[in-house]
C-alpha cells in the first residue's frame, strides 16, 4: 500500500488561537484538537472520544461552538479559535461562568469541564433559554460521567439570567 | 464532626475550570512517541500470521510489536504477575482448571481469547503515523471452535460465600404469597470521560509513569514486577484522573506495556487507549441473568429468599458479578439461599464496576420485592420494614449503625409517598402516566491501612501528602479540611499533594473506602505534628511562631491508620432509600425520570456539597442503567459493537432531573474518630429498580430487564 503523505508534505497555516496569531505548517491529517494539544501544548481541550460524541474538546471557532476533534487544522486558515485557556481575563481573573462552576460544584473529575464551559459560554451568547429543560437540551452534546449535571445547568442559568 | 461554616469549594476546581489540570495524556515530554493498539476482530481464534512489514514502512513508525517480538522489550507471560493485574481478581474463588493456566496477557501468544484483544502495538513519531501504521498491519486469523461452556460454582468472594443457604432464625408464617421471576442486565461499560492513557518516561534505570489510575501503589507494584525492577525505580503519577468507576481500579496491561516500550526504545512513550479500546482493555460489567424466588406469609414476612445468578467470565480470568451479596444480609427472611454459577466464555475479563454485584443484584431483588408488595397488597415501604434485618444475619453480627428505617421515612415524606396510589395507572399529568417507586440501597464500608504526611513550613503553610488518588471524589478537599480542622488553621493554609506512588502509602480509590481509610491517618499526622511542636505554652502563638521557636525550617510528621480487625464484632454497611417519580408517555414509550429523592445513612458527612455530588453521580449511573446503557456483542464474532459513546448511550443533560440528596448525617460510633462511611457506590444500587417500580406504579408494566426495552413501555 502507499505510504501516504509524509510529514514533509505539511501545509502552511495561519490562524489565531486565544488572540495569538500562529504561522505554522501542519500535517494535513492532523485534527484541530491534536494541533491544539500536541503542537501548541493547549491541553485544556480534552480528547474523550475523538469522534464528536462527547463534547470534551468543545472550542469556539469564530465565536461558534465546535468540536475540535472533527476539524482538520489545515481547513482553518484565517480562523480565530478560542479554547478554555483563553477564557479567563488577561490578568488571570476567572470568567463568571468559571467562577459559577466552582461555586455550584459543577465538576467532579474535571475532564469534561473545559468542554462544558466552552459550550455553556456559547449558549449564553447564543441567547440562553430560560426554561431549564431547554438549557439541558442545548447542553446535551457535552457528556459528563461523574454526574455534575445539576451543578452545570445551575451555573449556566445563574450567569445567563442572574441568581433567582 | 460536621462543619458549621459553609463548605469549602472543591480544592482543585480552579485547575479544572481553567484547563490547567493535567491528566495522563496531557504530559508532553520531549521526543514523546505515540503508541496505539490493534484489536483482534473476532474470537476465539489463533493468529496464523501477522505481517507488519508495511506498517514498519510507514514514515514515522518507529516500532511494531506483536506476540512474535514483544519479548524483546522484556514483556512476558509469568504466572507470578497474574495476581497483580486485573486478570487475577477472582481466580482464587473460581478454582477451576482454567484458573491454574496462565492468565491472558496480550502479545505473549498467538491465542486470541476474545474479540478486541490487543494483538499489535504500533509506536510512531506522531499520532497520525501511528494510526496509519495500525491500518497497515495485516492479520490472518484462524477461527477456533467456541469453548465448551463449563459451569463453575465459585466459593467465597468479596464479603460472602457465593453458594450459601441458611436458616436465619427469623420466623415467618405459612407462605401465602410467591414471586418467582428472572431478571436480566446487560454488559455495561464504565465510560469514564478520560480514556486511560499511560505516558512512560524511562531515564537512568527508572521510569516515571504519568498514568490514569485509581491506585498508584498497586500500579507501582504490578509495573515493577512486570519490568523486573525494584519498586523504588517505578514512579506512578496520577494527580488528575478523569473518572474511573472501577475501570481504573485494577491494573491493566497498557500500564506496564508503556513502561516496557519506553525502556526498550529509550524514548518517552504515550500509550493511549481509544474510546473503542476501553471496553475491551480496561474491563466492563458483564451481563447477568438472575432468578429470584420470594415466599411470604400473609403479613408479608419473608419465609424464603432465593437469589440465583448466572454470570460469565473470560476464558482465563476470574472476576464475575457477585450479584447475590446483598441478598445474604439485607432482609430478614426465614431462609436465604444464594447461588452463583459462572460460565467461561470468549469475552474480555469483566472487572468491578461501581458497586459490583450489588448493582445488578439489587435490580433483581428490589424489583421482586415490589412485585411481592403489589401481590400481597402491602405498601412497598412497609414490606421492607417488616423484613428489616436488625442485624447482619449472614455474618451473625450487629450492624455498626443502621438507620435504614429513618431513610425510608424521610424519603417517603419528601417525595409525597402518602399521595401514591397503591394501584397502577391512577395518576396522570399533561396526559402522561405518573408513578412513584422506591428501593433500598446498601453497600459495605471497608477500611484499609493508610498513611499521610504533613509538613509545617516556616511560612506557616502546611503540606499534606499521600499516594491516594482524587478521581473526582474530592479527596484533596477532604484532606485539607481534615488537617486544617485538626491543626486549627484555615484550609487556605493547606496545600495537598496526592496521586504519586512515592508519597505515603494509601489504598486504591474504590469500594467506598478511601475517605474512611485516609482521613484517620490525616488526623493522626496532624496530631503528631502538634506533638512535635511541643506543648502549647501560649495559646496566641501561630504554628509558624511555634516552629520558629524550635529553630527548624520545617517539620514533618506521619500519621497511620489501621485496617479493620478481621475479627470485628460488627458489620459495617451504609444504607439508603431511593424514591423516584417517573412520567411515561405510553403511546410512544417515552419514559422520563422526573424526580429522584435519595436519603442516605452513611454516618457523618464530612463535606456535604462534595458528598451530594458523589451521590448524584451514582444516581445518574442508575438512570443510565435503567434507561439506556447496553453493551452489545456481535453474535458471530463476539466483537463489542457499542464500543463508542454514540452506540453506548449514557445519560446526557436532558436525561437528568434535579436530584435531591438527603443525608441523615448520624455518626457511626464505630467508624473511627469521624464516624464517616464511604459514599462512592451507594448512590447506584437500587436506583434502576426504583425507576422500574415507579414505571409499574405509573402503568402496570413490570420490567425485569435493563435497559428497559421500548416494547415494555408501549404497545
Amino acid at each position: 500500500m502507499s505510504a501516504g503523505p509524509h510529514p514533509s508534505q505539511s501545509l502552511p497555516l495561519t490562524l489565531s488561537v486565544n488572540g495569538i496569531t500562529h504561522h505554522v505548517s501542519v500535517d494535513p491529517r492532523r485534527s484541530l484538537l491534536d494541533f491544539l494539544r500536541e503542537d501548541l501544548g493547549l491541553t485544556g481541550s480534552k480528547k474523550g472520544c475523538d469522534h464528536g460524541q462527547c463534547g470534551a474538546c468543545t472550542i469556539h471557532i469564530n465565536g461558534e461552538r465546535r468540536l475540535a476533534c472533527l476539524q482538520y487544522a489545515v481547513q482553518l486558515d484565517g480562523a480565530a479559535i478560542t479554547t478554555i485557556e483563553g477564557v479567563s481575563a488577561p490578568d488571570g481573573g476567572l470568567h463568571p461562568l468559571q467562577d459559577a462552576f466552582i461555586r455550584h460544584d459543577a465538576l467532579q473529575c474535571g475532564y469534561c469541564t473545559p468542554g462544558q464551559i466552552m459550550s455553556g459560554l456559547a449558549l449564553i451568547s447564543e441567547g440562553c433559554p430560560r426554561d431549564p429543560a431547554a438549557i439541558r437540551e442545548a447542553m446535551s452534546g457535552n457528556l459528563c460521567r461523574c454526574g455534575a449535571h445539576n451543578g452545570i445547568i445551575a451555573a449556566i442559568r445563574e450567569v445567563a439570567h442572574g441568581r433567582d | 464532626m460536621t462543619r458549621a461554616d459553609p463548605p469549602l469549594p472543591r480544592l482543585d476546581a480552579l485547575e479544572k475550570v481553567t484547563g490547567r489540570a493535567n491528566y495522563a495524556a496531557d504530559l508532553q515530554p520531549q521526543g514523546v512517541l505515540q503508541a496505539f493498539a490493534l484489536r483482534a476482530t473476532r474470537a476465539p481464534a489463533r493468529i496464523r500470521s501477522i505481517d507488519c512489514e508495511n506498517a514498519r514502512a510507514v514514515p514515522g513508525v518507529v516500532a511494531v510489536y506483536t506476540h512474535e517480538n514483544a519479548h524483546e522489550t522484556g514483556w512476558r507471560a509469568d504466572p507470578a504477575l497474574d495476581a497483580l493485574f486485573a486478570e487475577g481478581l477472582g481466580r482464587s474463588a473460581l478454582k477451576d482448571a482454567a484458573s491454574q493456566l496462565p492468565a491472558y496477557r496480550p502479545l505473549t501468544s498467538d491465542e486470541v481469547m476474545f474479540a478486541g484483544q490487543w494483538i499489535a502495538i504500533v509506536v510512531a513519531e506522531g499520532i497520525e503515523a501511528a494510526r496509519q501504521g495500525l491500518a497497515a498491519v495485516q492479520v490472518n486469523l484462524e477461527d477456533l471452535p467456541p469453548p465448551e461452556p463449563v459451569k463453575i460454582r465459585p466459593g467465597p468472594f468479596f464479603a460472602g460465600d457465593m453458594q450459601h443457604a441458611f436458616t436465619t432464625g427469623h420466623r415467618a408464617g405459612a407462605p401465602r404469597h410467591r414471586v418467582e421471576a428472572s431478571y436480566e442486565t446487560p454488559v455495561q461499560l464504565h465510560q469514564p470521560l478520560e480514556p486511560s492513557a499511560t505516558t512512560a518516561v524511562w531515564q537512568g534505570g527508572r521510569v516515571i509513569l504519568r498514568d490514569s489510575t485509581q491506585g498508584t501503589r498497586a500500579t507501582r507494584t504490578a509495573v515493577a514486577a512486570s519490568l523486573g525492577v525494584a519498586e523504588e525505580n517505578v514512579l506512578i503519577h496520577a494527580e488528575y484522573v478523569g473518572g474511573g468507576f472501577g475501570a481504573k481500579n485494577q491494573i491493566w496491561p497498557h500500564q506496564a506495556l508503556a513502561a516496557h516500550l519506553s525502556r526498550a526504545l529509550q524514548r518517552p512513550v504515550r500509550l493511549q487507549l481509544t474510546r473503542a479500546d476501553l471496553g475491551v482493555a480496561s474491563g466492563h460489567r458483564s451481563e447477568t441473568r438472575q432468578h429470584i424466588r420470594l415466599e411470604a406469609d400473609a403479613d408479608g414476612r419473608l419465609a424464603l429468599l432465593t437469589h440465583h445468578s448466572e454470570i460469565p467470565t473470560s476464558l482465563r480470568g476470574g472476576f464475575f458479578e457477585p450479584c447475590g451479596l446483598s441478598s445474604l444480609m439485607l432482609y430478614a427472611a426465614q431462609r436465604i439461599e444464594v447461588r452463583h454459577e459462572v460460565t467461561r466464555r470468549a469475552i474480555p475479563t469483566p472487572t468491578p464496576f461501581r458497586a459490583p454485584g450489588e448493582t445488578p443484584g439489587s435490580f433483581a431483588l428490589e424489583t421482586a420485592l415490589d412485585e411481592l408488595a403489589h401481590q400481597a397488597g402491602i405498601d412497598p415501604v412497609e414490606l421492607r420494614l417488616r423484613n428489616f434485618a436488625e442485624r447482619d444475619l449472614y455474618h451473625n453480627r450487629p450492624w455498626s449503625s443502621n438507620h435504614l428505617a429513618e431513610c425510608y421515612a424521610r424519603g417517603a415524606a419528601r417525595i409525597g409517598w402518602a399521595g401514591r396510589s397503591a394501584l397502577p395507572r391512577r395518576h396522570r399529568r399533561d396526559g402522561r402516566l405518573v408513578g412513584l417507586g422506591m428501593a433500598t440501597t446498601a453497600y459495605p464500608a471497608p477500611i484499609l491501612p493508610a498513611s499521610v504526611r504533613v509538613t509545617l513550613r516556616g511560612t506557616g503553610s502546611v503540606l499534606v501528602e499521600t499516594s491516594a488518588t482524587d478521581i473526582g471524589t474530592g479527596m484533596r478537599s477532604l484532606l485539607a479540611q481534615k488537617v486544617a480542622d485538626t491543626l486549627g488553621i484555615s484550609p487556605a493554609e493547606i496545600e495537598v499533594q496526592l496521586g504519586r506512588s512515592e508519597l505515603p502509602d494509601a489504598p486504591t480509590a474504590g469500594r467506598s473506602k478511601s475517605s474512611a481509610s485516609v482521613m484517620p491517618a490525616a488526623g493522626a499526622a496532624a496530631r503528631a505534628l502538634l506533638q512535635k511542636l511541643g506543648p502549647e505554652e501560649r495559646s496566641n502563638l501561630t504554628l509558624a511562631q511555634r516552629l520558629a521557636a524550635l529553630g527548624q525550617p520545617h517539620i514533618s510528621a506521619e500519621g497511620h491508620s489501621a485496617p479493620r480487625d478481621p475479627q470485628a464484632e460488627h458489620s459495617f454497611y451504609s444504607f439508603g432509600a431511593h424514591f423516584v417519580e417517573v412520567e411515561l408517555e405510553e403511546q410512544i414509550g417515552r419514559l422520563r425520570v422526573t424526580r429522584v429523592v435519595s436519603v442516605l445513612d452513611c454516618g457523618t458527612i464530612l463535606h456535604p456539597r462534595l458528598a451530594e455530588s458523589q451521590i448524584r453521580g451514582g444516581v445518574i449511573f442508575g438512570i443510565g442503567m435503567a434507561l439506556m446503557e447496553e453493551g452489545l456483542r456481535h453474535p458471530a464474532t463476539g466483537r463489542l459493537i457499542s464500543d463508542n459513546l454514540a452506540d453506548y448511550a449514557i445519560p446526557v443533560h436532558a436525561d437528568v432531573p434535579e436530584i435531591e440528596v438527603d443525608f441523615l448525617n448520624i455518626p457511626d460510633p464505630l467508624m473511627g474518630e469521624d464516624g464517616a462511611r464511604g459514599l462512592g457506590e451507594i448512590g447506584l444500587p437500587g436506583l434502576a429498580a426504583a425507576i422500574g417500580n415507579a414505571v409499574f406504579n405509573a402503568s402496570g408494566r413490570r420490567i425485569r430487564q435493563t435497559p428497559f426495552p421500548l416494547s415494555a413501555l408501549t404497545g
